[in-house]
């Protein structure tokens, strides 16, 4: 009898044991990736996400070849004459304001994170998260408030570049970028941050989603370096009127 | 009773300290390991109270029950079906039914002071 006592205290033990540890395994990865069960199906995107991102860095480098293969171009035949030098000038300021060039300066740089909590059951998960259409209305409240060059995770923004919600992340541009989101904005540091904190400003707006846990930083910055529109720039569609009388619709 | 508590509580701590974990795309299969586990240990502890207590049952119980739901589950993300409910359903009614055998046992063994100790105070 004893031998047998001892035989089934071994065992049951030894199944505890295994229980206690998958208890604790499951325990670790809840902790560890939020909600797991969501993001499983996604693991198989993220392989063609980084592939296509991948592929995304190898043109853009051609891109940015090409591009200083035309500024050599464009330098050796403005040396020409001053027509063409005064043009080089004015192609170059053009370029500027196209967000084309690398820029530095002083700013405000605002870093903008998810909350760390987990909604409650039943909750959704809204003022959980750093939306697109949150990223949207920062840029433009930058823009309105004198900023001369933004750039999300060192995308720069320029004058068509969209911000959209795509799952997970927030596409810029052709970017896919996740939180946190690095918004750095370059202008008068005092003139853009006064415009976010007041009243009815951005800050003002994400009182909800900060009261959920998002985080907002914002500091002043006396440098900024903002680096160029990476992407491609083509008009298939859109002629440009060099006749100023024609300039009006019929 | 102690000794289970102990393995329990000693598993807890060696499954937290343990350096590997495992990735989330398995969640699912470690809840259903989960619930075989404490489904077998449920069954095997109403079994030694009923004198039928069987090692070789008992092993091969807590095997294929989890081989099993695993299956259930692997077949289940194949096809798009959460077939992997129909093992946590089974699991989770075995566990409640065991559960309440298990106490009345339990209760009828303390409540019967001139015999010591368990299983050898069972009632029969």
């Amino acid at each position: 009898m004893k031998g047998k006592l001892k035989d089934w205290i071994l065992f049951l033990s030894l199944g505890c044991f295994a229980l206690g540890v998958l208890i604790a395994f499951q325990f670790k990865g809840q902790e560890k990736e939020g909600f797991p069960l969501a993001a499983y199906r996604s693991m198989d995107v993220i392989q063609i996400l980084q592939n296509s991102q991948k592929q995304n860095a190898a043109l853009e480098t051609q891109i940015s070849k090409l591009r200083t293969r035309l500024t050599e171009y464009e330098i050796s035949r403005s040396q020409k004459g001053s027509l063409t030098r005064e043009l080089g000038k004015e192609l170059e300021k053009a370029r500027m304001e196209a967000g084309m060039i690398a820029v530095k300066g002083p700013g405000i740089k605002i870093i903008l994170n998810d909350s760390t909590r987990k909604p409650k059951p039943g909750e959704g998960d809204y003022f959980y998260l750093v939306h697109d259409v949150d990223l949207t209305e920062l840029t433009n409240e930058l823009w309105s408030a004198g900023a001369e060059a933004i750039s999300i995770n060192n995308e720069r923004i320029i004058a068509d570049s969209p911000i959209r919600c795509v799952g997970p992340a927030v596409l810029v541009n052709t970017l896919h970028v996740s939180p946190p989101y690095v918004v750095k904005a370059i202008g008068n540091p005092a003139a853009l941050s006064t415009a976010l904190e007041m009243q009815g400003g951005f800050l003002d707006v994400m009182q909800v989603s900060i009261a959920h846990g998002v985080t907002i930083q914002l500091t002043e910055e006396k440098k900024l370096i903002i680096p160029a529109y990476g992407g491609s720039m083509a008009f298939h569609y859109a002629l440009p009127i060099f006749n100023r009388k024609t300039q009006k619709e019929p | 009773m102690i000794y289970l508590l102990l393995s329990l509580i000693l598993g807890i701590i060696a499954g937290i300290f343990l350096p590997f974990s495992i990735p989330v795309s398995l969640g699912k299969y470690l809840s259903v390991a989960v619930l075989a586990a404490l489904d077998s240990i449920l069954g095997g502890g109403k079994a030694v109270f009923e004198k039928k207590f069987n090692i070789s049952l008992f092993v091969s119980g807590f095997v294929s029950n989890t081989l099993l739901a695993f299956l259930l589950t692997y077949i289940g993300d194949r096809l798009g079906v959460e077939l992997y409910l129909a093992a946590i359903i089974t699991f989770g009614v075995r566990i409640f039914q065991n559960l309440s055998i298990l106490r009345v046992y339990l209760f009828q063994s303390f409540s019967t002071p001139h015999q010591q100790g368990f299983p050898k105070s069972l009632p029969e």
